[in-house]
């Protein structure tokens, strides 16, 4: 692999990102309603909803907005939110750590339980146990987030009650380890939720077939018939052959884990972007959903060139060039 | 007479842009049959800004008042009351207010407050640092402040205004509350980072706003009112509403509005029957109802609105979307209030007489039974007007009426409906709404007002818009009486909407906590200071605070500077692992 790939895929991110910000605001401001009465909120004046309106030039067309974005973009001016009046970044920046809390843990989870199951499942295949994995893995797949997440509630928070409904914290005063732990308490049900639904599932699948073809190759027909037992035919060939192509889409499924984290938090009240989307857009905050949606599109952007490299360095057959 | 009218004309901004539970505080001083116990709310509502004087945010007054003073406030019968100032007096022209500030109130950081303070914080305001709101209710007639000593203040005013003492105190948004001095000067005060961590003279000392997640105050001791009778209160955030109900049933949270959390009536209801919970109505100023669009067939016809009006049991309307609330009479302005005239009842249920009238209009049943089809749109995100909607399509299908509910976003709602009928006379058939409707009667002109605002039904009558005008500029209430209550005929002859019920809202509250909320005119106030826990220690005996050292924020459990490097680390290590792998290759190739 060349640094000249590197470079030129470095480049090719300008023209992506650009079109992620074009696309996004245009579609964000075409969204139907008054952003300055969801901003000024139900009780306000309407003096006071004009007075947004012109301050925020909302009764601009949206063409003349889009270019006064970008080229306060290009000075590294943001915007300010809106409905905080502070600096979009600020507001976005505020709730990562929340949400990288609860994203982490979950993707871990989901490769500690989906990996191994996704594994078991193709080497027992076929099997009533192999069908049974891949059968559960698409009906949770299938269950919408915030239903499971609901369900998880119900059984742990009100007819167990050993676990809290939602939010962060309820230990308002405690300090150190106390809150810490207070936190991984209210992190259990939302991790869970995201992990059950949107990680193990995914992980599973991939897994599962990923192994199912790579032992379709000539090459694993070949080291049986040199007579490896199954167990290191599966180590040495077929189990790394088969991370390739899960560690590429896994990478890039990463990435875009706030689509999971927006109805998870929302859900469980947890304080991350992903809710802070969905106040968003309630508010029609537009600074805020943009930096949101600008952080997710250079996470994936560059996670993606990431995994390439990493593919490129792991597979000796790709030269990128 | 002019100096009430200016009152009234003053208090007309302030009362457009209420919540519906503005907080009173200072009312006698502060008194605890018991005291400790950690207070919890649930919020639903958005904040954004701890500082009413920088930021304008009605929703943050509530929480604002806890923290912050203003120099009076107003008392059950909205007179001016001491709060910061312990006393004043008004020259005799109206011009000059002279206030003697409480002696020994510290802010929370321990540094005293002044009448520098006080300067501090009006000229602020009138220089234009603060959210322009503020100003913009005082340019009219203020002039300057100045201060005679430490505990003496003059604000004097350009012309008299007898409702200054009422604005000082205003209740809905707190906008001038008093400043810290030494924290703000010299700074940016609408960017001042003290917006999030403020410092106050108030009942309860800030720890910290977690966002979108709680804020966390502790009970000042040294409160110069007397310290509130919890030891914590905090302000829970929360959006989701199965995470709020089940909150309510753990005990996690203590109280809240119903109206201002995710919680349908049916929760309400079933608050209201659980022994460990305790509900009080807290009647609002907003005043439900389907609005017509008169500018379009079928509903520019009188008989047509008359019908549907017949068509409605009112009560069980209320019954159905609105529970436990139940109404007796149904009026064309609030029952009970005193400018509604007792003569002007809205039609009663009468389905024969709808039918009659409906047929007398030209829109007989057809083949099918259905005389004809409209379309209602109203605010998903009200949950009663949602049940009043599925509601309205029954009763009114039993008269031949085909009902398509639409529902909109709020933002949405604004922009095609009430501002989109105004460029587009077709923008709605039917709708559900309600806004703030009193307590002063002045603010109904919005509805009725030919062009105003929220007339969105294209009711005109120059007799009403002459009426509402002149009881603008009297502070006679009987004369005032009899302009609304013509006006109240008026309307009831051309019936451009019909009242569903009165928006309640409902104060839930754990049955182990008491003195949350009262009423003054039928208008709602929650007092956190005054709320006590019946778990907790009598006055009496021995007080003991949970209360942190510092008034600094909590530290995040993990800061974004932190994350952000964790996250860049295990990328590194991710990088050299496979790097790593890469080389091993390669040698064993070799």
């Amino acid at each position: 692999m060349s640094s000249s790939y590197v470079r030129r895929r470095l480049i090719q991110l300008v023209p992506s990102f650009f079109l992620v910000i074009v696309l996004t605001f245009v579609i964000i401001n075409l969204a139907p309603g008054d952003p300055s009465a969801a901003l000024a909120g139900e009780f306000a004046s309407p003096e006071y909803v004009v007075e947004i309106r012109k301050l925020y030039g909302f009764d601009r067309p949206v063409h003349e907005r889009l270019l006064i974005y970008i080229g306060n973009m290009l000075t590294g001016n943001l915007g300010r939110s809106y409905f905080y009046g502070v600096p979009a970044t600020q507001v976005v920046i505020e709730r990562i750590p929340a949400t990288l809390l609860l994203v982490f843990p979950s993707i871990v989870l989901s490769i500690v339980i989906g990996l191994p199951l996704g594994i078991f499942a193709a080497r027992k295949r076929p099997s009533r146990t192999t069908a049974a994995i891949v059968f559960q893995a698409y009906i949770l797949f299938s269950i919408p987030i915030f239903v499971f997440g609901l369900l998880l509630m119900i059984i742990f928070a009100v007819y167990l009650a050993i676990l809290p409904s939602g939010g962060m914290i309820s230990q308002f005063y405690a300090t150190g380890l106390e809150r810490a732990a207070d936190v991984l308490r209210h992190l259990v049900l939302p991790m869970l939720t995201l992990a059950l639904i949107w990680g193990v599932p995914q992980f599973v699948r991939l897994t599962y077939s990923a192994i199912v073809e790579v032992s379709k190759e000539e090459f694993i027909t070949t080291a049986r018939a040199i007579g490896l037992d199954e167990g290191a035919v599966f180590r040495r060939h077929a189990f790394r052959n088969a991370m390739l192509p899960v560690a590429t889409i896994a990478g890039i499924w990463i990435s875009s884990a706030i689509t999971g984290a927006v109805f998870t938090e929302t859900v469980f009240s947890w304080p991350g972007i992903g809710s802070l989307l969905f106040d968003s857009i309630l508010l029609r905050d537009y600074t805020v959903i943009m930096f949101i949606f600008i952080l997710t599109a250079i996470s994936v952007i560059i996670v993606s060139l990431i995994t390439d490299i990493i593919y490129a360095r792991l597979d000796p057959r790709i030269r990128l060039r | 007479m002019k100096k009430c009218a200016v009152v009234l004309l003053l208090l007309v901004p302030l009362i457009l842009s209420c919540i519906p539970i503005p907080r009173l505080y200072g009312l006698e001083g502060i008194t605890c049959a018991k005291y400790g116990g950690t207070l919890v709310e649930a919020e639903g509502l958005f904040i954004k800004s701890l500082n009413p004087v920088a930021v304008y945010d009605v929703t943050a007054a509530n929480h604002v008042m806890n923290i912050y003073n203003n120099l009076v406030d107003l008392d059950r019968t909205w007179k001016p009351i001491p709060v910061l100032a312990s006393s004043w007096e008004i020259s005799s022209d109206g011009l000059i207010y002279t206030f003697h500030l409480q002696q020994n109130v510290k802010w929370h950081d321990g540094q005293p407050f002044t009448a520098a303070d006080v300067k501090f914080t009006f000229d602020a305001i009138m220089n234009n640092e603060t959210n322009g709101y503020n100003r913009d209710l005082l340019k009219p007639f203020f002039d300057r402040v100045e201060v005679v000593d430490d505990y003496t203040v003059k604000l004097i005013l350009k012309e008299a205004n007898a409702g200054f003492l009422a604005l000082l105190a205003d209740p809905y948004s707190r906008s001038f509350v008093i400043l810290p001095r030494h924290i703000y000067e010299g700074t940016d005060i609408k960017t001042n980072p003290a917006n999030d961590r403020p410092i106050g003279t108030g009942p309860f000392k800030f720890v910290e706003w977690v966002k979108g997640s709680h804020i966390s105050l502790v009970a000042n001791k040294e409160y110069f009112l007397g310290r509130p009778c919890a030891d914590n209160y905090v302000m829970l955030q929360t959006t989701s509403a199965s995470a709020t109900s089940t909150a309510f049933e753990t005990g996690e949270v203590v109280y809240g509005m119903a109206s201002y959390l995710p919680l349908s009536p049916l929760d309400v209801v079933k608050y209201s029957q659980d022994p460990r919970f305790t509900v009080d109505p807290l009647p609002t100023m907003r005043l439900m109802h389907v609005a017509f669009n008169m500018r379009i067939k079928p509903f520019n016809n009188l008989l047509v609105r008359q019908a549907m009006a017949y068509a409605l049991d009112l009560d069980k309307l209320t019954q159905m979307a609105h529970p436990p609330l139940k109404q007796g009479e149904h009026h064309i302005y609030f029952t009970g209030h005193w400018a509604t005239n007792p003569a002007t009842l809205q039609p009663t249920y009468d389905p024969k007489k709808a039918e009659q009238l409906l047929d007398e209009a030209g829109y007989p049943r057809g083949a099918n039974g259905i005389r004809f089809k409209t379309k209602l749109n109203y605010d998903i995100g009200h949950s009663t007007a949602v049940l009043a909607a599925e509601v309205l399509k029954d009763m009114w299908s039993k008269v031949g009426i085909d009902l398509e509910l639409q529902p909109l976003e709020w933002a949405v709602y604004v922009s095609s409906i009430i501002e989109g009928v105004k460029k587009n006379p077709n923008a709605f058939q039917l709708a559900i709404q309600g806004g703030a409707q009193g307590p002063d009667p002045s603010v109904w002109q919005v509805y009725f007002g030919t062009d105003q605002y929220r007339n969105i039904y294209g009711f005109s009558n120059s007799r009403v818009d002459e009426l509402f005008n002149e009881a603008r500029l009297t502070g006679d209430i009987e004369q005032r009486k009899t302009y609304y209550y013509e006006i109240q005929e008026l309307i009831l002859n051309e019936l451009p909407r019909i009242n569903i019920y009165p928006d309640t809202d409902y104060g839930i509250a754990s049955s182990d906590w008491r003195n949350f909320w009262f009423q003054i005119d039928n208008w709602p106030y929650q007092d956190e200071s005054t709320a006590y826990w019946v778990k907790g220690s009598p006055a009496t005996a021995q007080l003991t605070t949970t209360e942190l050292t510092t008034t600094q924020p909590g530290v995040a459990l993990i800061s974004a500077e932190t994350a952000i490097a964790a996250v860049l680390a295990a990328v590194i290590v991710l990088a050299g692992v496979g790097f790593y792998i890469s080389r091993r290759r390669k040698a064993r190739g070799k």
